[in-house]
């Protein structure tokens, strides 16, 4: 039952730019709760933004809540998957599938009741903007590296294909 | 989606039969890398809800992509009844995920990986998971790749399940076959329909 947290390796100073922005985009929204950025496949790769819940927790749920909810996207043949939302008496939770390269991401918010869910989603996905730009600008680095090591970049519906 | 056919004959036989459908929930427990997502594949014949999405553990198993939050299949059997086939992901960071799935079951498959050398461990915690969510619920240990592992001791897997509390039926299975994966299910639905009559005869 073991689990692969070594597996992420992400460049130091490549976390601290992602971190920044996920920082910013916390502070950016008052009720912002916690900020979390994961791969596809469920590991944190910053750590999160805010002091509600457990990080390497939330990035497995979200990996599982955006992979079913892709799930039913194809069932419906509803395209690709790009947001779930989650409301709930004492807040609200904002799940995005970012298309980055070389690995899809996936960034999940938490907020409190105060939050308006428009202002947050527009916010979430301007600091999803920057990340991926964050992460295409260090592909610029002449020996291409990313910075996300042992990542592959199979888009996230192609890796639920047979 | 239809469901698919025990024998390979479509939805029609289970509405031959005439008789109001009877749904088992089987839920296939197992480490990561251990052949869940292939043994539901291959008893569904491919007709199968996955979830899976790129592997980045590659240290944790060799593959590609990896189950994140479960595989589904519908199975017809012969007499009308519905098997629900429901894959867990291994992975520990998907725990809670377990219990969610294991409500209602009327079934678990505990899958090792015979060549992992630390399936006793395994065995243990997954015995664990099913003591502490699924105490009641009738399960059997199918064992994969063990032509691989030629020495793995099927017996002591059911010692040790027996000291943990569980006699459970022990058996090799290669995942990829249908037909292995279908006998599975036989021995899984036998120890069900005992579990019934004990239930209902006391």
């Amino acid at each position: 039952m073991a689990d692969g947290h070594d597996a992420r390796r992400l460049d130091p100073a490549l976390r601290a730019r992602l971190g920044s922005h996920l920082q910013g985009f916390a502070d950016g929204i008052t009720g912002v709760r916690s900020v979390v950025l994961a791969s596809v496949d469920g590991f944190a790769l910053v750590p999160a933004a805010g002091t509600h819940g457990n990080g390497e927790r939330l990035a497995a749920m979200t990996s599982a809540m955006l992979a079913l909810a892709a799930a039913v996207g194809r069932e419906l043949a509803l395209g690709e998957l790009e947001v779930l939302m989650l409301e709930a008496g004492e807040g609200k939770v904002l799940m995005l599938a970012l298309p980055a390269v070389p690995a899809p991401l996936l960034l999940m918010t938490a907020c409190d009741a105060r939050c308006v869910i428009g202002k947050v989603l527009w916010s979430a996905k301007e600091c999803g903007r920057n990340i991926m730009a964050e992460l295409s600008g260090s592909r610029a680095d002449p020996q291409g590296n990313t910075g996300l090591d042992n990542q592959r970049g199979a888009p996230w519906q192609d890796s639920t294909i047979p | 989606m239809p469901a698919a056919c025990w024998r390979g004959c479509g939805a029609a036989c289970a509405s031959e039969a005439g008789a109001s459908v009877r749904e088992h929930k089987i839920v296939v427990l197992g480490s990561m890398g251990c052949g869940k997502s292939t043994l539901v594949r291959a008893i569904a014949a491919g007709a199968v809800i996955n979830t899976d999405v790129h592997n980045s553990d590659r240290q944790g198993a060799d593959k590609a992509s990896t189950t994140v939050a479960m595989d589904y299949a519908d199975i017809d059997l012969p007499n009308g009844d519905r098997l629900r086939l429901y894959g867990t992901p291994g992975q520990q960071r998907f725990d809670f995920l377990w219990p969610i799935l294991l409500q209602g079951a009327s079934g678990v498959v505990l899958l090792l990986d015979a060549t992992r050398p630390g399936a006793a461990d395994e065995l243990a915690a997954y015995l664990a998971v099913l003591q502490q969510h699924a105490a009641q619920v009738p399960a059997v240990i199918g064992v994969s790749r063990l032509d691989l592992a030629p020495r793995f001791d099927l017996e002591a897997c059911a010692t040790q399940a027996g000291q943990q509390g569980r006699w459970l039926p022990v058996v090799p299975v290669d995942a990829r076959d249908r037909e292995q994966g279908l006998c599975l299910m036989d021995v899984l639905m036998s120890e069900m329909e005992a579990g019934a009559m004990v239930a209902a005869h006391g």
